[in-house]
């Protein structure tokens, strides 16, 4: 054991060395990917359509229930692979979908048979991970791709997902899975336990064979099967960061902006890998030491260790891996991970200094965590407050990584500090691009949250020079700890100067006053600032009313939320982005959630029909972006749909007062392209679960007049239904309606949602009422 | 009666001049429906046992706002007589009743209710009018004093109801709910004695009531 953790060891030390140096391609003119080309089949068959073909596979004469379990398989893995293909998150013919599809050739060069029946699609996520549909689409995140580094690990990853798909794992491990809950086959007469422990067992085998296979078809291929060992580093360090790089907090100072030295983590624990000798039994993939173990054996049985490490392309494999960490930057971004988005900018800009994407994508996470930091009760002061209740001084609290120290200090600085540095960093970036609308506008915004929420105004920096030399000095001075003639800069000095003032002190100095003596020599910037406190002198009023409404309508936790956002809106043309119909069957108390497929699929079916006859009835010019009528040739509209998506995801997370930290031009631009600033999102959802209280429902049947309606309810399943519909003025970034009706204990039905479709689509359409 | 009903008309017909071709269910707003009503309680009226107490009538309601639909109906009832004690009723006595009335029925916003789907309260006034029919072992009847006996006893009621309403297949509609009230008037004036006493005994006194309606959309 201890022999085969030292090669284990050795092999992890020693692969890197025979590495090749990193290319660092050209990024400057850097555009987010973008799917291309014809639209491949899968995107162009329905949800319905695919699951009658699949299900022409089932094998009538055997069991019933085995029939009815595979019946289910295909229409619940088709309308699963169809929700992620149409989610905005899949990119189709990209540059790493290209590069991903072209190792897949490679590595499949004498299966063509297999190579046709698979594609890969890269998908926006910053998590590790790549996985097989029995459908013969394979998956692989951005944040796989971020952290390879060669040709041949993404091989041995493919090679693995490939073997999943030639042996129909996925269909395989759904059917052992209903065997195992009905106790059929080899799970027939024994307790749940072990058959659960077999199920894993049998799952863990398949992963083997999946790497056992996989590592074949890369040597097989050319590849150099070190990597194959080398690539389960990725998967021990997946929940890490794809660089260590160490973090200074000077990146977000300035000669005037000096943050206390408290705010920065003095140390942090290294980067260690999960504990992969951990105990399996229960996982369904084998531990990290045994597959690597494993791998180590079939390697030291190779009579020839040599091959490639790149064999499709090594610049191309630099320039997708360099696409693949630019755009995790702006991944995490999406979800509102701010600190992990800013982390990954901080590192590829040590890479690719004054690089524009890079620049605009650190303002728009800086940005989104000065609002989040803003929040009366954010996340950061939530998990401090769990922690002091609950986690009484750990061993090690330290943050792990440069990661956690970047996280540390964004937690740690204050509010007021931390929105003027944005706003500096910002102002910067503005001020180098000053015809990037983005740019301009997030700088609107931090200058708003300044004002109104930090409720700092221009006069508190109106310093010069002389005086913040001047502080430097005198708090040296004072404390006579050192002798400040000593210290080179005045910013050391006052970075000194700052660290030998006591706590309380330092909790009530406006250490940030000095931040803007530049940035005020400025008259745009000063304009700016003016024009934001008029704004938020304004807004104090509006404010609070929003805050007010807000209130109901969380108080109001039924029916529909009226407010000025109802009612006739005299809209004449939409664009409805991917209407969304999902049935949810509850399972009781464990919170368990399915989706119910046929009713989300026939419910889909009725909404889309009765959006499309309603907005005939009212003269509405509707369009609706969702998978709906593509053809190959649609790729474009599959990348509005992107657009709109994600776009219409983060809108969600923000309150209707503030400036977006997101992109609004490429709204804007689909809303030129769509002759209209109207864009819909809506969501019919309904959960039926069992009903609960019948015990005194039937007790009460016996002495309560109402006998029926208690026997119907008793009868029925208990069904709560949520119809929302929020049309924005993409322009504006603002919604114009806001429709959202919470239906509790009532059943939905076909003329229900008939009857709010139309009602909707009356609302929306009815000219506006003058106002008196 | 008349009067009420040529008053909702010419409201009904306003409504239609001004609006558009909207509202209601996919663009139906009337409903034309029978309803029936039971009193779950067997000792309703007073000293008149009924052997089940049970309403059945129409209704023709226009929606005329986003939550809101009006109506008329009419219901008509006829009760069972039976020998209570000290009784001059006789067994095959029985009370025939009629209702018209008007009715506002108001779909709840807060439950996410839209005309004419949802739950729903409504409140309802109406004149009921309840006439005696003697059988042929009534004992004033065979004592030969019909003039005893009352025609009928008048009444405006007025009621509120709660219950939900749903549309199946489109075009037919149906619901259940509750509903509580009672006389709030009574327009006969019998000047006290046996008749008057007779006309309290015969009155409108269903107080609850369950129903249940189904119906058309036009």
């Amino acid at each position: 054991m201890l022999n085969l953790r030292k090669i284990i060891l050795f092999s992890a030390f020693l692969v890197p060395l025979l590495l090749p140096a990193q290319q660092k391609p050209n990024m400057d003119n850097y555009q987010p990917p973008q799917s291309n080309g014809p639209l491949p089949p899968n995107f162009l068959i329905s949800t319905v359509d695919k699951y009658e073909q699949d299900r022409q596979k089932i094998q009538q004469n055997q069991d019933k229930k085995m029939q009815k379990a595979e019946d289910d398989f295909y229409l619940q893995t088709n309308y699963s692979v169809d929700q992620m293909c149409f989610s905005g998150e899949v990119l189709v013919n990209d540059t790493m979908g290209q590069y991903v599809n072209r190792v897949a050739d490679t590595l499949l060069w004498n299966d063509k048979e297999t190579r046709k029946n698979i594609s890969f699609y890269i998908l926006r996520s910053p998590i590790v991970n790549a996985f097989t549909t029995d459908q013969g689409i394979i998956f692989v995140t951005v944040g796989l791709l971020t952290r390879l580094d060669n040709e041949a690990e993404l091989a041995f990853v493919l090679g693995h997902e490939i073997t999943h798909y030639k042996h129909h794992h996925v269909y395989i491990g759904y059917v052992e899975g209903v065997k195992m809950q009905q106790g059929m086959g080899q799970y027939e007469a024994t307790t749940f336990e072990n058959r659960y422990l077999k199920r894993h067992r049998y799952a863990r085998s398949q992963e083997s064979q999946a790497d056992d296979e996989g590592f074949d078809m890369m040597v097989a291929a050319g590849y150099d099967p070190h990597a194959a060992i080398k690539a389960f580093d990725i998967l021990a360090l997946a929940d890490y960061p794809f660089s260590d790089t160490t973090f200074n907090k000077s990146f977000f100072e300035t000669n005037y902006l000096i943050f206390p030295s408290k705010y920065q983590p003095d140390t942090v624990k290294g980067i260690r890998p999960d504990n992969e000798d951990e105990d399996d039994d229960l996982a369904t993939h084998p531990s990290t030491y045994k597959r690597r173990k494993a791998i180590i054996h079939k390697f030291n049985k190779l009579q020839d260790t040599t091959g490639a490490l790149f064999k499709v392309s090594e610049s191309m494999f630099w320039r997708v891996k360099a696409i693949a960490r630019f755009e995790e930057c702006s991944e995490h971004s999406q979800d509102q991970e701010f600190s992990e988005a800013m982390y990954s900018d901080y590192v590829m800009q040590s890479s690719y200094p004054d690089n524009y994407y890079l620049e605009k994508e650190m303002v728009r996470a800086m940005y989104a965590s000065v609002i989040e930091k803003n929040k009366t009760l954010n996340l950061d002061d939530l998990m401090a407050l769990f922690q002091s209740l609950f986690i009484i001084g750990g061993p090690d609290d330290r943050p792990v990584g440069e990661q956690g120290r970047l996280k540390g200090f964004v937690s740690k600085a204050d509010a007021t500090g931390w929105n003027i540095a944005a706003l500096h960093y910002a102002w910067d970036v503005h001020k180098k691009y000053p015809d990037d609308p983005d740019i301009s506008y997030w700088c609107t915004g931090l200058f708003r949250e300044l004002t109104l929420k930090n409720k700092v105004r221009i006069g508190e920096f109106e310093k010069n020079d002389t005086e913040f030399v001047h502080f430097g000095n005198r708090i040296l001075k004072d404390t006579a700890i050192v002798n400040h003639s000593k210290i080179a800069t005045p910013a050391e000095r006052y970075q000194l100067a700052l660290d030998h003032m006591s706590k309380d002190s330092i909790d009530t100095y406006h250490y940030w006053q000095f931040a803007f003596i530049d940035d005020l020599k400025d008259s745009a910037f000063v304009a700016q600032f003016k024009e934001a406190t008029v704004w938020a002198d304004s807004v104090h009023l509006q404010d609070s009313l929003w805050y007010m409404q807000s209130t109901r309508a969380q108080d109001k936790s039924k029916g529909e939320i009226e407010s000025d956002l109802s009612g006739p809106q005299g809209i004449t043309k939409l664009v409805a982005v991917n209407p969304v119909y999902i049935a949810y069957i509850d399972h009781g108390d464990d919170g368990d959630q399915e989706v119910d497929v046929r009713n989300s699929l026939d419910g889909h079916s009725l909404l889309v029909d009765e959006m499309k006859k309603d907005a005939k009835m009212f003269n509405l010019d509707l369009t609706l972006l969702d998978e709906s009528g593509l053809d190959t040739s649609s790729v474009d509209r599959f990348n509005d749909l992107s657009v709109a998506s994600q776009w219409f995801a983060q809108r969600d997370n923000y309150t209707d007062h503030q400036v977006l930290p997101y992109s609004q031009e490429k709204m804007k631009a689909l809303a030129q392209k769509y002759g209209t600033p109207y864009f819909m999102w809506s969501a019919y959802i309904t959960y039926k679960g069992k009903r609960r209280g019948n015990l005194w429902r039937a007790l009460s049947f016996l002495v309560t007049p109402l006998a029926p309606h208690i026997a119907y309810r008793m009868l029925t399943p208990h069904e709560d239904v949520y119809y929302i519909a929020i049309i924005y003025d993409v322009n504006t970034g603002y919604p114009v309606f806001v429709q959202k009706t919470q239906m509790s204990n009532q059943h939905e039905n076909k003329s229900r949602l008939r009857l709010h479709v139309f009602d909707l689509f009356h609302q929306i359409t009815e000219p506006k009422k003058k106002k008196k | 009666m008349k009067k009420a009903a040529l008053i909702f008309a010419s409201v009904l017909a306003f409504h239609f001049a001004n609006a558009g071709p909207h509202g209601g269910y996919i663009g139906h707003r009337i409903i034309l429906a029978g309803e029936g009503a039971y009193s779950p309680f067997f000792t309703s009226v007073k000293d008149f046992y009924t052997k089940y107490n049970f309403q059945y009538g129409g209704n023709l309601n226009v929606i005329v706002a986003r939550r809101t639909q009006v109506g008329v109906f009419y219901n008509m009832w006829s009760l069972g007589g039976n020998q209570a004690f000290q009784s001059n009723m006789g067994k095959n006595d029985r009370v025939n009743g009629t209702q018209y009335g008007l009715v506002v029925r108001n779909f709840r916003a807060g439950r996410g209710g839209l005309a004419p789907i949802g739950k729903f309260w409504d409140v309802s006034m109406s004149y009921a009018s309840n006439t005696y029919k003697a059988g042929s072992d009534n004992k004033d009847i065979l004592g030969g004093t019909p003039e005893n006996v009352p025609v009928s006893s008048n009444q405006i009621l007025a009621h509120v109801a709660f219950g939900t309403q749903m549309v199946f297949w489109n075009h037919f509609v149906g619901n259940t709910g509750v509903r509580f009230g009672g006389p709030i008037y009574t327009i006969d004036k019998n000047n006290g004695g046996y008749k008057n006493f007779f006309a309290q005994r015969i009155a409108y006194k269903e107080f609850f009531s369950v129903f249940f309606g189904i119906g058309f959309l036009i």
